[in-house]
């Protein structure tokens, strides 16, 4: 069975190659177009990552870590960044709200691949 | 002029004034008193004179200050007027440019989202054409060149099969072709025996005679006897004809079995030779079919190459949207600063109200890429967390 991934970013074209990168590799994928969104389409539902952006209107990404972090569903649910930040003190800021990984845009697939099924277990 | 005349003539009559005190009080000469007169209304004209020259040098001055003082405030004021229309300007044409750069930006994004998703579409029928190709393809041909091999070649061991029970059944009758002579021979021992049979009841005819009326008796019996041994003779006649008959039919079977027997060899050797043809043209077939689709794989990797270089391409327009993002809000900074500066009266104003380094360190706050600061540096001149805020390829991925 496919293992479900959503995906938070407010750019739509993001979400297209983020999702058309996920489901060519044979993930399921749920869209999510901020925080705000995200949390209210999880709503207990099974996933196995969360890749969110970081600056999006309504709820950023760093908020939404903590947040989800917080719902007994997902405590344990593995969450990377997928930011256009490259700053230090952004990736402590997301390290502290609870990320696992952290990858910058533009981001290569295979990159992407890669640190999907390290952070996803078998 | 009327100036003039008291400049001069002030102070001279104050000398002729004083030489004529100096003559009545004093006891002087007619003579001193003509020259004190005349030292002390010289002295008049001329303290009159310098006195006149400095007024007119102080009034010129103080009119041409006065010139100036006018022109200083028409400028004051056209510079005062220019500040407002700037301010206006910027007031105005800063929503303008902002709404362009908005609009550009979503126009962009707009579109390239439906590009990217077009582009998804486009993707799946690849991976569909991709995953039909190698379904088509790849072990498949092999088995179907290994099964039909399997097939074909166990149709002609069933006639091999065949053939050599053939040969079983055609040794069989060979070895009843010999049973034949076999019955052939016993036929003859019959008719032999029968022979001996009718010879023995000749003589035993013949002493029966010579018995007499004593041998009539045994005449019968002997009789009997002789056409019992010409039966027996018939009847090994009759065995000998039809093994005879026999024993040609089955030389004819033989001969005819021989014959397709050969013919039938030929026959499987023939279609051996058709069917390793066959294999042979499928094989082949087959296999340009597998090399096709081999080059078809290897050109969907690349297709695939190219599809992960367009997603990577793609992201580039959020780059630019959060570029154009930061700038629009940049702009309204500015905007809602000389908005908040209008109310102020213009004499109220001052520097301090617009202080342009700490403009610009805002704007760069606002900062999330590398380039937006290499851009912002290029302009300034300064170098604000460059070093902070630059990725290499190595910080691109990092784990927790």
């Amino acid at each position: 069975m496919a293992k479900t991934i959503m995906i938070v970013d407010d750019s739509a074209s993001i979400r297209q190659v983020v999702g058309l990168t996920l489901k060519g590799a044979g993930f399921d994928v749920i869209d999510a177009i901020d925080g705000v969104d995200a949390l209210k389409k999880l709503d207990g539902v099974k996933i196995h990552l969360l890749i969110t952006d970081v600056n999006m209107p309504n709820m950023d990404g760093i908020t939404l870590v903590q947040e989800a972090k917080k719902l007994p569903a997902y405590k344990f649910t593995p969450m990377m960044m997928l930011t256009t930040e490259a700053s230090d003190e952004k990736k402590q800021a997301g390290r502290a709200a609870g990320a696992k990984a952290w990858l910058v845009k533009p981001f290569q697939p295979p990159m992407l691949l890669a640190a999907v099924s390290k952070l996803i277990l078998p | 002029m009327n100036n003039k005349l008291f400049f001069y003539i002030f102070p001279s009559t104050v000398g002729l004034l004083m030489a004529f005190a100096a003559y009545g009080l004093n006891d002087i000469s007619l003579t001193t008193g003509a020259i004190v007169l005349v030292s002390l209304v010289s002295s008049g004209l001329l303290v009159g004179g310098i006195l006149y020259t400095k007024l007119q040098a102080c009034t010129n001055h103080s009119r041409q200050e006065k010139q100036h003082v006018v022109e200083s405030a028409s400028e004051l004021n056209n510079a005062a007027s220019y500040v407002s229309a700037l301010e206006e300007v910027f007031v105005d044409a800063l929503p303008i440019v902002n709404k362009q750069i908005a609009s550009s930006r979503n126009i962009t994004e707009t579109e390239i989202s439906n590009l990217s998703e077009r582009f998804a579409e486009m993707t799946a029928s690849i991976s569909e054409l991709q995953a039909s190709q190698q379904a088509g393809g790849g072990d498949l041909v092999g088995d179907l060149l290994e099964s039909s091999k399997s097939v074909l070649h166990g149709v002609i061991d069933e006639l091999n099969i065949l053939n050599e029970a053939k040969g079983t059944i055609l040794s069989q009758v060979q070895q009843f072709s010999s049973h034949t002579e076999q019955l052939d021979g016993m036929a003859k021992e019959v008719r032999d025996i029968a022979d001996n049979i009718n010879l023995l009841s000749l003589n035993a005819a013949i002493e029966a005679a010579r018995a007499g009326e004593h041998g009539r008796g045994f005449a019968v019996v002997a009789d009997e006897i002789r056409r019992l041994a010409l039966t027996s003779s018939d009847a090994g006649n009759r065995i000998s004809k039809t093994t005879e008959s026999i024993t040609s039919s089955i030389s004819s079977t033989l001969i005819i079995a021989e014959k397709s027997g050969d013919s039938y060899s030929d026959s499987i050797t023939a279609s051996e030779g058709y069917i390793d043809k066959v294999l042979s043209d499928i094989e082949n077939t087959l296999n340009t079919f597998k090399s096709q689709t081999d080059a078809l794989s290897q050109g969907n990797e690349q297709v695939q190459t190219e599809i992960y270089s367009v997603i990577t391409a793609l992201q580039f327009q959020d780059r630019v949207t959060q570029m154009l993002e930061h700038a629009e809000h940049n702009l309204d900074d500015i905007k809602d600063m000389l908005e908040s500066h209008k109310p102020i009266n213009l004499k109220d104003r001052n520097a301090e109200l617009v202080v342009a380094a700490n403009i610009v360190e805002s704007m760069a706050q606002r900062y999330t890429m590398p380039e937006e600061l290499e851009n912002h540096n290029s302009i300034t001149g300064g170098s604000i967390n460059v070093a902070a805020n630059e990725a290499t390829e190595e910080d691109d991925l990092t784990f927790f």
